[in-house]
């Protein structure tokens, strides 16, 4: 191991967080500036050239905007979906990977691989069939087509819980089913409490997906009070293209739940990852 | 096989159900009919009608969707390798623990969490030739900044610019396996007097290259799925240069009701992505590197 003096060792630091900060400009900074246009009076938007800072600071764009459409209305459809969509993918998504991880079952190899494969069929060409079927037992502008899916299982998912079950010993299980527990019971009482760190990986996922979900409302839903908030969102494009000091407000509240989840779960969504390695 | 493990099988088969379920009703189901489809004509409210291959033989004189398939395939080259390399490169930069690097890792990462919608609407801002940022930041270098999004040759770029500003789930993937790579690993190479680039080349990489394989994987379905930004920013013009197969195939569909025609050009995009994908498993053996296995 090679030692520096002081100075060096200081210099290589500073240097270190020099390249760090270059580094999170590109990705910060526009972050900064949505909130930046956010809280601008709406004249100062449109100057060019654009100025950096909002002169004076301003909550008028968050009223106006909050009142125009109807944001709460959205709030809540995405909170409906979000939240059935989680509940949704937790249930079926571990269910099925705790069977792949602890029971036996012939060609068990092969439906593995076969659920892997699924990844790879893109949503462009499930979307037609589907959409005509969800149409024809007239589930458009309900959230069933949105929410369903996601009770049968996603395969990233079921990936997550299956590496995560592995690394719980077998013996763990084999007991509880000698004790009289059927793997059903087995999976709910003791496998499911020892997967935190995997339920909230994949809640996360989950939440994330669903909440920033586009195409999906985009096609199902039809009427302004079924809207979720990404679709809201889009109206004010087009309809208000250049109504940028109501879009930045309310894209920067749309942001503020993931960035609450994100940070009250970094320590699990990094750790289920390690757990989990990759598919191939 | 004895009593038990028979019931225990029939309790395997039980509790996959649901995916069993969901992969007939929601993925080969759909997939199949999509196929079906792809040979009928179908103007709703009438059935739809067979007409054979007619549009196949379509789509291959059909100039937009070649069109398409490039910008697809440009995008995918314009975002794919750059955020894998950024991707390593953010991963290798926050590896080490040190004081604030927690905030730093959630900076990158934050822009992947955000919606596509206002990823989009936010970078068509930034790109805006007269209010944007990017050519205010530019002309303070001294270069005249492009019409980004309104501009023919530069709508493809700033596509691909405002898809890798999100290229933090890379980051992420990189970080967790360059934490599993282990200290000793890393130490007794050190102590045999490798240097920081030969480290990287015998120790690092091969450490990595599961992850690698997995993103190029992932990373190539997801860029040819490219569909939010172009909907919602540029709808595929100026003059097709943001046109990409998923929104093609969406318009077709939904917006010019040509479901049959939407569903053959669907079905080729599934194939150019089951191809690329065996494409590459096909070649994994010679560079990707597992643990307990032959390099």
């Amino acid at each position: 191991m090679r030692t520096d003096f002081p100075i060096i060792q200081a210099g290589k630091s500073g240097l270190y967080y020099l390249v760090l900060i270059m580094a999170s400009i590109p990705f910060a900074l526009p972050i900064v500036w949505m909130a930046s246009i956010a809280f601008k009076p709406a004249e100062m938007v449109y100057l060019s050239p654009p100025r950096w800072l909002p002169d004076p600071p301003t909550l008028a764009n968050f009223q106006n905007a909050w009142q125009l459409l109807d944001f709460p209305v959205f709030i809540r459809n995405s909170l409906i979906v979000t939240s059935l969509t989680m509940i949704g993918s937790l249930l079926s998504s571990s269910l099925v990977g705790y069977a792949f991880a602890a029971l036996p079952g012939r060609g068990k190899q092969i439906l593995f691989f076969l659920l892997m494969a699924t990844i790879m069929i893109p949503a462009t060409v499930t979307m037609i069939p589907m959409f005509i079927g969800f149409s024809r037992i007239g589930w458009v502008n309900t959230y069933l087509p949105l929410v369903l899916p996601a009770f049968f299982t996603n395969a990233f998912y079921v990936f997550l819980f299956r590496q995560y079950f592995r690394t719980i010993p077998v013996e763990l299980f084999d007991s509880a089913e000698l004790d009289g527990c059927n793997p059903l019971g087995t999976y709910w009482w003791i496998a499911l409490p020892l997967a935190k760190p995997a339920l909230a990986g994949v809640a996360v996922f989950a939440f994330i997906a669903s909440w920033n979900d586009f195409l999906g409302p985009l096609l199902y839903l039809s009427s302004n009070d079924r809207y979720t908030l990404s679709l809201g969102l889009s109206l004010f494009n087009g309809l208000y293209y250049t109504q940028l000091h109501y879009l930045m407000p309310m894209s920067l509240v749309a942001l503020l739940p993931v960035i609450v989840i994100f940070l009250l779960a970094q320590r699990y969504l990094v750790q289920g990852i390690v757990t989990s390695r990759n598919p191939f | 096989m004895g009593q038990l493990g028979k019931r225990r099988e029939r309790w395997f088969y039980l509790l996959i159900s649901p995916w069993l379920v969901g992969l007939l009703l929601f993925q080969i189901g759909p997939v199949v009919t999509a196929l079906g489809l792809s040979f009928t004509e179908w103007h709703l409210p009438q059935l739809p009608q067979f007409v054979g291959l007619t549009h196949y033989q379509e789509l291959i004189q059909d100039h937009l969707f070649r069109r398409s398939l490039l910008n697809t395939a440009y995008y995918t080259l314009g975002t794919v390798p750059p955020g894998i390399v950024i991707g390593l490169g953010l991963a290798l930069l926050v590896n080490r623990p040190r004081p604030g690097i927690s905030f730093f890792r959630t900076v990158y990462f934050l822009p992947a969490v955000i919606s596509g919608v206002a990823t989009a609407l936010l970078w068509a801002w930034m790109f805006n030739p007269q209010y944007g940022m990017v050519n205010s930041v530019l002309a303070q270098l001294g270069i005249h900044g492009p019409a980004w999004f309104q501009d023919e040759h530069w709508a493809m770029p700033a596509l691909i610019l405002t898809g890798l500003w999100s290229i933090g789930t890379n980051m992420l993937l990189y970080l967790a396996a360059l934490q599993a790579v282990p200290a000793e690993l890393v130490e007794s190479a050190a102590l045999d007097g490798a240097g920081a680039a030969a480290l990287f080349r015998h120790v690092t990489w091969p450490m990595v290259t599961p992850v690698t394989f997995y993103l190029l994987v992932v990373n190539i379905i997801g860029a040819f799925q490219i569909f939010t930004p172009t909907y919602i920013i540029t709808r595929g013009g100026p003059n097709y240069a943001t046109l990409t197969l998923p929104l093609y195939i969406y318009l077709n569909a939904f917006a010019w009701g040509r479901m049959g025609y939407a569903a053959a050009l669907a079905f080729i995009l599934f194939m150019v992505i089951l191809g690329l994908t065996l494409l590459q498993f096909r070649f994994a053996k010679r560079w990707v590197f597992y643990v307990g296995s032959e390099a």
